[in-house]
């Protein structure tokens, strides 16, 4: 039974943060330091929403069906864009099911917390990668440090 | 990873295996292209639409979100190009309906269909596309076909025996008034075909008969509930399976605890213990068939007491009949104590706003009497037309269809059409519509799931979901021009089509002119110069305001004038068929309706008003019958009459009319779903072939059975199998 | 927090949800029963599972008979989760996977029930009910699936929350708009539904909230009070 017990805790609390086999190499340091582009300006709902939503490959083709279209990982876009599908990303973040976690990025913009706060160094990296652990150990010390509302009932429902 | 699961997992694999939402493992499946762009996740859009479960045409709100299934799709890459693969779509999805709060029949709310109706658009047995019969008729085999070839054979199936009989091809629908049912009857008319038959013991036709024969009236009466302050309901379940539940519940909700002072008072009248006796404060079990002897002793104790104010505006012959009745004959046949009547007729009339409301929930050879006996009191009352009275419907912005003999339709029919129609289920076995289907030279079903009736068809020509395309409907009661209307703002999850389309292109496929009506078309020349469509659209329909000019008046006559005539005014006694002891009493289920929402699991699992039964509908048998009986709730019993029998468990209610077996609708599909098919009986099934005379309706309160107990069974599930409290709650 | 801004809950008395049900209005229609369902996701069982006796309804309707014929009555009673002040399933779970929340809401924390069954054991409402197996939705049914509420798998014990995900929802539109919950802005889907408005859904510590208001009602009464539950859905029995 002991056994069980120490199995389940190293299953359930640690979600592996290995890195993501992105389909595209998506560089966001390009986008954000070359381009300028706010993080709002693809994941259009980050400050307001629920969810911060990955853009889609229409968004993706306003610009590249016709700027770098040379460069190999665009061509690679271009294909899957002709295929009629969507990219397949692999998601870095979120939470298993069985977690009922109901997570909404409206009220942690709205107080003003960083995107890098959960999801780290974004500016400098290539393709996204879960550069944060995220266990309810961070959303509890954050939460408290913060003053904000630890009540089960905040996020589980 | 669930906890809960953890021992399974244990057992088969080492943990790390699993793989979590965050993990890298590539999907199996590729997200197909979003076509909605817009459909950003968790966030709620609100789309106007109406509701269908019943033809009521409650407006309301759909909660669209984002959602995701999976499809089966040819690849189009170049190297896997041909192959099928599996995609997840993300899509517009209907997560629930609310009631539109600017819709004047549902101010807001809903009643248990509607709630459960997004369960019918994402019904795991819907049709995913036409079907051709592939076996011999009634074996229901199909196999997919085209729209292109199915249309094509449909049409030249039909233009052959237009060209042979047009007038032999029989459309039969439900009773609403839509889109639809516009459509269905502008197509008759293209191809020369009879107008189409209404197939349905809900149509309330004697409601309508007896309006226009009493108070010449089109239309079903509208009902002022708010205002009044005791009423006399009899023979209408009007807060359970009556016109339209959710409008004159929220009416009645109003009526008692809405007004400071005055809190309404409801007697009921009814041959069954329904939830709108349950709601009353007085209920009076009549005998049934006898509400119209019933109205006629209230009209004349009235009268008698000097308690009709205005006696003087019903005709002479129609008082001087009242005042010939035989009171204690009258009395007698309701079965109801003599002083207790008297006195619930003297608290009727001594009321400063009394109101008397009829109809036939149960329908009765005499039924059409006794709503207008109930017209006639409310005249005398000074009722009609009066605020907490009786109002004239508004002229129907869809005319409903009204002819109700689909059973002589269908035994006629060369070619059979099918729309929102099951006959099989509806017609009694003695109604031979298994033998009609058999003789037919082509049937046609427009079924979105397979159901009895077009288990017998030969091709099937899945309709969308009517909360997948534009439609209007008019609410089947209003006291001012309404429409309620919705818009297509999902995308059709399968190959399916829109009746009003399929029409045109069977129409275009033989040959003739048909071009069906859209929902503006119909609701514009109907307008406020002032209401753009837009806003209706917006909205979800619209309700003018009375006194507008471009809103044509309701065509009444002024109710001085009302009955036509005393000769349409009588009351017959009910006839019943066949010479078991027992009077069989099938009903409008609160949750299945008819029937016709018996494949949706929401309304399978939530509990019987009366019997508390789950996935199950029994008969109801009174405590004092179940004794002589030896019956116990739970036995499998037979109810047997002249033309059939059926094997369902029983249900010993305290409050059942002894000698009156009542049996909820919804049972007994041969086919419908995973959810209802082969599930309970069918009481329909068994009913003798006797119709109310003044509409053509089927008379589904005229048969008389037998009741033998057979043993014990275990087709009752209750969900709370005590019917008394255990410890009653103490009033404080 | 990290914010100029405070939010409703931080300056005023915290909310304290609660509901009134108007027995002379209610009609026994099980609209409620159905809207329920349909917003929070409750799975529906089979007729095998349902004979014994393991149908999930957060809210049932109670009928009762009373009297013989002709003097037949039938009581007909919403029955939800009371959210007691005391409530008997809160102490008695081993791990803590239900408890009293600061807005007065008894909470079922799906994710720490371990499904001992103690908590609906010791409920005297008999409004908790469990998943015996993991829900079955055949596809398309899941495009239903209300994505503010968590599917609950087998093993787990679930009840009434009082449509907590409309409460936040309401809640952080009033936070976004630096303004208080208006009176009658939260509505659970029954109370939405509801067509006779027989149930309404409030605040019990704004005094002039309407739910308040009929709580104080001369036919006001609580089921079962006198264990002591101290119940937060409170009926206004039937007039006559």
């Amino acid at each position: 039974m002991k056994l069980h017990f120490l199995l389940f805790l190293a299953v359930t609390v640690s979600v592996p943060a290995v890195r993501a086999e992105q389909p595209i190499l998506f560089p966001h340091s390009t986008h954000i330091n070359k381009v300028h582009l706010k993080c709002i300006d693809c994941h259009i709902s980050a400050d307001t929403r629920d969810a911060a939503t990955i853009p889609g490959i229409r968004k993706c083709m306003l610009c590249h069906a016709k700027v770098a279209t040379d460069k190999p990982e665009i061509k690679k876009l271009a294909a899957i864009a002709a295929s009629g599908r969507e990219i397949p990303w692999q998601r870095v973040y979120g939470f298993e099911k069985a977690a009922a976690v109901k997570f909404r990025h409206g009220p942690h913009a709205r107080h003003k917390v960083p995107c890098a706060t959960c999801h780290g160094d974004m500016p400098n990296a290539i393709t996204a990668q879960p550069l944060v652990k995220h266990n309810m150990g961070t959303c509890i010390t954050c939460h408290r440090q913060n003053n904000a509302s630890d009540d089960c009932a905040t996020c589980h429902y | 990873m669930e906890r809960r699961n953890f021992f399974k997992i244990l057992s088969t694999a080492s943990a790390g295996a699993v793989a979590t939402s965050c993990g890298t493992s590539t999907d199996a499946l590729i997200p197909l292209l979003v076509p909605e762009q817009d459909l950003i996740p968790g966030v709620e859009y609100w789309h106007p639409s109406v509701c269908t479960a019943c033809p009521s045409g409650c407006g309301v709100l759909a909660r669209v979100m984002d959602g995701e299934r999976i499809i089966e799709r040819i690849s189009v890459e170049r190297s896997t190009a041909g192959k099928t693969e599996k995609l997840r779509q993300r899509l517009a999805a209907i997560k629930k309906l609310e009631g539109n709060p600017l819709d004047h029949v549902s101010g807001g709310r809903l009643c248990a269909r509607g709630q459960a109706s997004v369960q019918s658009l994402y019904n795991p047995d819907r049709l995913r596309g036409p079907m051709k019969r592939s076996g011999v008729r009634g074996e229901a085999t199909f196999q997919p076909i085209s729209w292109k070839q199915a249309i094509a054979e449909a049409s030249d199936q039909l233009l052959k025996i237009k060209a042979e009989a047009a007038d032999r091809i029989a459309i039969v629908t439900g009773p609403g008034a839509n889109t639809r049912t516009l459509a269905l009857r502008g197509f008759a008319k293209a191809i020369g075909a009879p107008e189409p038959v209404v197939c349905s013991v809900a149509s309330w036709a004697a409601e309508r008969k007896a309006a226009e024969l009493a108070l010449n009236w089109q239309g079903l009466p509208f009902y002022d509930v708010t205002n009044a302050r005791h009423i006399l309901s009899v023979g209408a379940d009007f807060l359970g399976g009556w016109i339209s539940p959710v409008h004159y519940a929220r009416q009645f909700g109003a009526f008692r605890q809405a007004r400071t002072e005055i809190r309404g008072y409801l007697a009921h009248a009814e041959s069954r213990l329904s939830i709108t006796a349950s709601a009353a404060d007085q209920w009076l079990p009549l005998k049934p068939g006898s509400e119209a002897q019933f109205l006629a002793a209230v009209g004349r104790i009235l009268l008698d007491l000097n308690l009709a104010p205005k006696a003087s505006s019903v005709p002479a012959g129609v008082l001087a009949a009242f005042r010939g009745f035989d009171l204690a004959a009258l009395i007698a046949a309701t079965g109801i104590d003599e002083r207790r009547l008297r006195q619930a007729v003297e608290q009727l009339g001594r009321s400063e706003g009394p109101l008397v409301l009829a109809g036939a929930s149960s329908i009765h050879t005499n039924s059409v009497d006794a709503i207008i006996a109930s017209h006639c009191v409310n005249m005398m009352l000074g009722n009609i037309g009066a605020p907490g009275g009786i109002l004239p419907p508004a002229k129907a912005a869809i005319e409903p269809l009204t002819n109700p003999r689909f059973a002589e339709a269908l035994s006629q029919a060369r070619a059979i059409i099918l729309d929102e129609a099951n006959p099989l289920y509806t017609a009694p076995k003695s109604a031979h519509i298994k033998e009609a289907l058999t003789k037919a030279g082509f049937v046609l079903s427009f079924a979105t799931t397979l159901d009895d009736s077009a288990a017998w068809a030969d091709l099937i020509l899945p309709a969308h979901h009517s909360l997948e395309g534009e439609l209007a409907v008019a609410p089947s009661t209003a006291s001012r021009v309404s429409l309620a209307v919705g818009g297509a703002f999902v995308q059709p999850l399968y190959e399916t089509q829109a009746v009003p389309a399929t029409l045109a292109a069977l129409a275009a496929g033989m040959n003739v002119t048909f071009q069906p009506a859209t929902a503006k078309e119909i609701a514009e020349p109907l307008l406020p110069k002032d209401l753009p469509w837009e806003t209706v659209v917006r909205e979800g329909g619209f309700h003018a305001d009375p006194g507008l000019p471009s809103v044509p008046a309701p065509k009444s006559k002024p109710a001085a004038k009302a009955v036509s005539s005393p000769a349409t005014f009588s009351v017959n006694p009910a006839k019943f068929e066949g010479d078991g002891p027992f009077l069989l009493q099938p009903y409008l289920s609160p949750q299945l309706h008819d029937g016709s929402l018996s494949n949706l699991p929401w309304l399978q699992e939530c509990p019987d008003p009366a019997s508390s039964a789950v996935w199950s509908l029994p008969v109801e048998i009174d405590p004092v019958t179940a004794q002589k009986l030896g019956i116990a709730s739970g036995d499998n019993v037979k109810l047997e009459s002249a033309t059939g029998s059926i094997t369902v468990p029983a249900y010993i209610h305290p409050g059942a009319v002894p000698g009156v077996l009542s049996m909820a609708l919804g049972g007994g599909h041969q086919h419908f779903g995973r959810y209802a098919s082969g599930r309970g009986a069918n009481p329909l099934e068994i009913l003798a072939l006797a119709h109310e005379p003044a509409t053509g309706d089927l008379a589904t309160g005229a048969t008389r059975v037998r009741l033998t107990r057979i043993g014990p069974g275990k087709d009752l599930i209750q969900y709370s199998a005590e019917d008394k409290e255990e410890r009653p709650h103490a009033h404080r | 927090m990290p914010t100029g801004k405070e939010t409703h809950t931080d300056q005023a008395k915290p909310h304290r949800w609660g509901m009134v049900v108007d027995l002379d209005r209610c009609t026994g229609c099980e609209a409620c029963v159905v809207a329920c369902h349909a917003e929070n996701n409750i799975a529906v069982s089979n007729p095998e599972e349902a004979a014994r006796g393991r149908v999930n309804h957060w809210l049932r309707v109670d009928r009762y008979y009373e009297g013989q014929f002709p003097d037949v009555k039938v009581k007909y009673r919403p029955v939800l989760c009371q959210h007691c002040d005391e409530a008997p399933c809160e102490p008695v779970c081993p791990v803590n996977a239900t408890y009293h929340n600061p807005e007065g809401l008894n909470v079922q924390v799906y994710n720490r029930c371990v499904g001992t069954f103690y908590c609906a054991n010791n409920c005297p409402y008999t409004v908790r009910s469990f998943n015996w197996f993991d829900p079955q939705w055949p596809e398309p049914m899941q495009l239903q699936h209300n994505p503010d509420v968590s599917l609950r798998p087998g093993g787990v014990m679930e009840k009434c929350t009082f449509c907590i995900q409309r409460i936040k929802r309401v809640e952080e539109s009033a936070d976004a708009g630096s303004r208080p919950v208006a009176d009658g802005e939260v509505q659970p889907a029954c109370v939405q539904s509801c067509p006779a408005e027989a149930m309404v859904f409030g605040d019990l510590n704004d005094p002039d909230s309407k739910v308040s208001r009929l709580a104080g009602d001369g036919r006001a009464t609580k089921l079962m009070e006198e264990l002591g539950t101290k119940p937060k859905v409170v009926y206004l029995d039937r007039a006559r």
